[in-house]
């Protein structure tokens, strides 16, 4: 029942804000803040809840599960399960809702009620995501995400929204149905073996697939989280959509849409077809490497602030399909703490080039510069933030980085040293924004009122996290050990699975 | 009483037409209310007939999936004439001409639906014909009901023209087929067919295909669609798009599974192929419409692709997949019809420009337009998508991948253009003299019931489990 | 030719042909005409054509039984109610256009 609560309080309140957001815009904030503080506690106390987590370590099914039947005839479930992956996910998510409905509350002036409907049903479409167990489930609230930050994007976007807002559209939705191809071929393979037809991501779990088809549904769903991650060839999307977006939604896809892409590649491509995803393991990381280095050269070349920290998502989330792909206990756990701490940070970066957006109304590099002299609060905290993203040790970055790279070097020693580059050149892009937008000449004279108090409370509360993670990472990797070592257990037992059946079958049918 | 919710249909018809002769010109809005009511006691009696038999010596038969088609077929008729009064009466801020005689109009409408509902209960070539032709002539009378406008006339013109070739088809197709086993029963016919395969039965069978096609707006038989839907009265374009489209339906029932059902496994390739091309040239054209009846009219035509996939396999699942999503489509394109409808009364416009700045004077209105249109291009929850879901995993059940992979690549240029229409509502300012559209209650109950359904009807899909329940054994009488 | 004529019964082949004939030049006529009433015209013949060849079946096939020269009338009947429809469509678009020639139909599209 608490599970469907998480997602049905950002679902209400969004409706909520839009009745009232026309009369009583204030309110409308107030009321999305609040829904957020609410999931937060409630996520909170279920993280704190020491028992269940004793019993999911010990080998429980998840921590919390609601399962209802919801069209039986065809196998579907209304299935939410939590464990610790999902639960630190969610976490991050109710946190970051916070922040940018804090970020958005000056920012956001015309049809407030609807900007904060759409942000709170793109929020539960994310927590939705992190909870579903069941694909059908699943794939619903992979969609719901869509539509609510298309609007954002393309109401409350800058000057080339319409573009950047369908080609979003265009990318995320096309790559989403091949997933549901995916996952329909699954269900039928799956349904055809057992006799059971379901979508339930447990009964799933173990099926036997011929290498063949197993390798075509792998692609159709990582074709989905690769687009959402966004890995190399199709980041293409990130760049403008994230520099067209409004500040909170740059917020919600940096820190939290991304993290799907990344979540769906750890709960469902691997245990779903381990010796697909193992077969597929060299393309994949090479396709990282590509993203860690692609992104941070591109970071270089570009003179929109914004885009910049979009180009340097492309290389951050590199690093999580490295780890994942790595697929050993030490890359993981850096994976997942790499996704939180990206979210944080980078969020945080984007909320910073917002907040000089609307300082000055440009977000070009070159028209910068300076800026320390006149508002030291956000020099400083700039400098924080950069600090974070080339991983300076005491930072939950470092931590982060550092162990993808630990554990993906066991798994593949050349492409970690070429990712590895990826952190030098990150450390150089850090510094060149701080260097070109705080130090050297003022070039602009535009006024520049340093950060308020309500400013200050949200970056201090994004560094207080990222300080803590960078010197207690403890609970994260406890909270995130017994999870992502039972996906490892799914993924060795299917991957004994398929070499024995392969072995009967003499290679099976594909 | 088998035949009680056909014979109310044409008894209300018949007393609709008897009473508007004492009705002074004041009080013939009567006459709406009087459908209204028959159509609600049609509906009550087909609710509550639970019993399946034959009539006529076995030429009126009622089964599970009959009984389905009643009640969809009934249900888009309720709508329309709700949708049809507010015009009919005049009751609108836009004078609409020569759209007089009311009681004609709701008498023909429902001679219309008497016609759709005999032709699924038929097993007779004879009662099957004229049946068909009972739900395609008057249609043709409703098309071209604006005398006094050209436009009007030019749809009903090009009606009769494409449907009597297609009827001529249907007819000689018939013939040959009756010739081929001498039997007149549709099931007779199934039966005995297997023994009579020739040129003369594959020229039936070319037959047949196309006039069906033509009836349900296949690519390449869909010509007549987007002109008749473009010039016809609102609310009969309403009507055709899915009463017709439920009555094409129907009559690919009884064609495809009834008479060729023992082809039908191996001709799914050719059914794929109708499939794929319908979907994909219905989406490409719809991208570059300007005038929202002409948009619909493509939409119309891409969404009947999706519902051929229905019949690849053949199996029950598809059946009931078929039913679920004609219901949802009904209730889903009748959602956007009643929001098009009701701004052509208001303004008097149809252009799909015209629409900029919906949300912000009617934000409710444009909010379930909206749903409406996602639901069409199945984004889920919806029922749109819970409906297309359904019948892809038809298609992918039966192993043609690939045309789910083009359903899906359809499914995201129907988003994009359907994507027009909503960004014209939420992203263009609106004029600067533009303010509150008014909206009668009719109008504004129907579009909230509609849009109720159009959710509710995704989120909770119990519908299709008796759907399913109820055809399970359908099928397999027939393809024995 | 006249002796064969009297000499020989046309037999199923030749009324079929004829059926087939019929139907085609209706087809032909169908889509060449630009006249509304010959393309209506055109249908009359195709469809005439099917409920010939329905009570040609009838006779041949099943001499004892009437369905096909019931479902001849009832294909006239239809056609008949067909033509009145359309007719009376074409006459309001006449009055109004002063034309029933179908390459002029062009207002829609627009």
């Amino acid at each position: 029942m608490m599970l469907i609560c998480i997602v049905l309080i950002p679902l209400l309140a969004g409706v909520i804000a839009w009745a009232i957001g026309r009369q009583n815009p204030g309110a409308a904030r107030w009321v999305c803040l609040l829904a957020c503080a609410i999931d937060l506690v409630i996520l909170l106390t279920l993280w704190n809840n020491q028992a269940a987590m004793a019993a999911f370590a010990a080998g429980g099914p998840w921590l919390m599960q609601v399962n209802v039947p919801w069209v039986p005839a065809l196998g579907i479930s209304f299935h939410l399960a939590l464990d610790g992956l999902s639960l630190l996910m969610l976490i991050l998510s109710a946190f970051l809702g916070i922040v940018s409905v804090g970020c958005s509350w000056t920012e956001i002036k015309e049809r407030v009620g609807f900007f904060h409907f759409n942000l709170m049903w793109v929020l539960a479409g994310i927590m939705g995501v992190f909870l579903a167990m069941d694909l059908f489930l699943f794939y619903c609230f992979w969609e719901l995400m869509l539509v609510p930050m298309y609007f954002l994007i393309v109401i409350w976007g800058h000057e080339n929204r319409i573009y950047a807002a369908v080609k979003f559209f265009i990318f995320t939705q096309f790559s989403g149905l091949l997933m549901l191809l995916a996952i329909l071929a699954l269900y039928f393979l799956h349904g055809h073996a057992t006799g059971t037809y379901t979508f339930d991501y447990d009964l799933l779990l173990g099926t036997k697939l011929g290498s063949g088809a197993a390798k075509w549904i792998m692609l159709g769903f990582f074709a989905a989280f690769a687009v959402k991650l966004p890995a190399f060839p199709v980041h293409n999307w990130l760049p403008d959509a994230h520099t067209e977006a409004p500040t909170a939604g740059s917020v919600i896809l940096a820190g939290l849409l991304l993290k799907t892409g990344a979540y769906g590649l750890m709960r469902f491509v691997v245990p779903l077809f381990p010796q697909a995803a193992i077969d597929f393991t060299p393309v994949a990381m090479t396709l990282a490497v590509i993203g860690i280095i692609y992104g941070a050269v591109l970071s270089f070349a570009q003179t929109d602030l914004k885009r910049l920290v979009a180009y340097s998502s492309v290389s951050h989330m590199g690093f999580v399909l490295l780890g994942v792909f790595a697929w050993n206990r030490i890359a993981l756990q850096g994976a997942v703490m790499q996704m939180i701490c990206h979210g944080l940070g980078t969020g945080a970066l984007f909320m910073m080039v917002g907040a000089i957006q609307e300082r000055i109304h440009t977000r070009n590099i070159e028209k910068m510069g300076g800026f320390w002299e006149v508002a030291p609060r956000m020099g400083a905290i700039a400098m924080f933030f950069a600090m974070a993203s080339l991983g300076l040790p005491g930072i939950g970055n470092f931590i982060a980085e550092f162990l993808v790279l630990l554990g993906s070097y066991q798994a593949n020693a050349t492409m970690t040293s070429i990712a590895s580059l990826g952190l030098v050149l990150g450390s150089i892009y850090s510094l060149w924004i701080v260097q070109r937008v705080f130090h050297g000449a003022r070039e602009n004279q535009a006024k520049l009122p340093d950060f308020a108090r309500r400013e200050i409370a949200l970056f201090a509360s994004l560094i207080i996290a990222l300080v803590g993670l960078g010197f207690f990472p403890q609970p994260i990797f406890k909270t995130a050990d017994p999870a992502l070592s039972k996906l490892q257990q799914l993924a060795v037992a299917g991957q004994g699975a398929v070499q024995v059946s392969e072995a009967k079958h003499s290679g099976g049918n594909s | 009483m088998l035949m009680l919710p056909e014979l109310l249909v044409v008894a209300t018809a018949l007393v609709v037409l008897v009473i508007d002769l004492f009705l002074s010109e004041r009080t013939r809005w009567l006459t709406g209310l009087i459908t209204l009511l028959g159509l609600l006691a049609a509906m009550a009696a087909a609710c509550t007939n639970t019993m399946h038999g034959a009539l006529l010596g076995g030429r009126f038969v009622v089964d599970a999936v009959a009984w389905w088609f009643d009640i969809l077929l009934i249900l888009a008729a309720f709508v329309t004439v709700i949708l049809s009064m507010d015009v009919l009466n005049g009751n609108t801020r836009v004078r609409m001409r020569g759209l007089g005689a009311r009681a004609e109009y709701y008498c023909v409408l429902l001679f219309t639906l008497a016609g759709m509902m005999f032709l699924i209960s038929s097993r007779d070539l004879i009662t099957f014909y004229v049946s068909l032709e009972l739900a395609t002539i008057p249609m043709f009378a409703l098309a071209a009901w604006r005398r006094d406008d050209a436009r009007s006339g030019e749809a009903g013109l090009k009606y009769v023209i494409l449907a009597a070739l297609s009827s001529s088809l249907i007819v000689y197709g018939m013939a040959l087929l009756y010739g081929l086993t001498g039997q007149t029963n549709l099931d007779a016919i199934g039966r005995i067919l297997p023994n009579h395969v020739g040129p003369a039965f594959w020229f039936a069978v070319a037959m047949l295909v196309a006039g069906a096609g033509s009836k349900f707006t296949v690519v390449p038989f869909h010509f007549w669609a987007a002109d008749v839907y473009q010039g016809a009265p609102t609310p009969i374009t309403a009507y055709l798009s899915v009463a017709s489209k439920c009555v094409g339906l129907a009559f690919m029932f009884q064609v495809l599974f009834r008479i060729f059902g023992g082809w039908l496994h191996d001709g799914s390739l050719l059914v794929s192929i109708f499939a794929a091309t319908t979907m994909t040239l219905g989406n490409t054209v719809a991208i570059v419409q300007h005038n929202i009846k002409r948009f619909m009219a493509f939409s119309a035509v891409s969404q009947a692709g999706y519902f051929l996939l229905g019949f690849l396999g053949p199996n029950e699942a598809g059946v009931a997949a078929m039913l679920f999503y004609m219901l949802v489509y009904i209730v889903t394109n009748l959602g956007v019809f009643t929001c098009i409808i009701w701004y052509q009364n208001e303004t008097g416009r149809e252009e799909i420009e015209d629409y900029r700045g919906l949300s912000q004077t009617n934000p409710i209105m444009a909010l379930m337009m909206m749903v409406s249109l996602f639901s069409l291009a199945g984004i889920p929850p919806l029922s749109g998508f819970v409906g297309k879901f359904f019948l892809f995993s038809i298609a992918s059940s039966a192993g043609y991948h690939w045309l789910v992979a083009l359903a899906a690549v359809n499914s995201t240029v129907s988003l994009y253009y359907y994507l027009r229409v909503i960004r014209q509502m939420y992203i263009e300012p609106p004029d600067a003299d533009a303010r509150r559209i008014p909206i009668t209650k009719k109008l504004a109950v129907t579009e909230a019931f509609l849009f109720a359904g159009v959710v509710i009807l995704g989120i909770v899909p119990t519908l299709y489990e008796s759907i399913h329940a109820d055809t399970a054994t359908w099928l397999a009488t027939l393809l024995r | 030719m006249i002796p064969f004529l009297a000499s020989h019964t046309p037999g199923i082949t030749e009324w079929l042909i004829l059926t087939a004939v019929l139907f085609a030049v209706g087809l032909c006529g169908l889509l060449t005409r630009r006249n509304a009433v010959g393309i209506l015209m055109a249908a009359e013949l195709m469809l005439n054509a099917s409920a010939m060849s329905f009570v040609v079946f009838n006779r041949f096939r099943s001499p004892g039984e009437v369905d096909g020269q019931v479902m001849a009338i009832f294909v006239i009947a239809v056609a008949a109610a067909e033509v009145v429809v359309g007719m009376a469509i074409f006459v309001a678009m006449f009055r109004y256009r002063a034309t029933i020639d179908v390459t002029q139909m062009n207002y829609l599209r627009k």
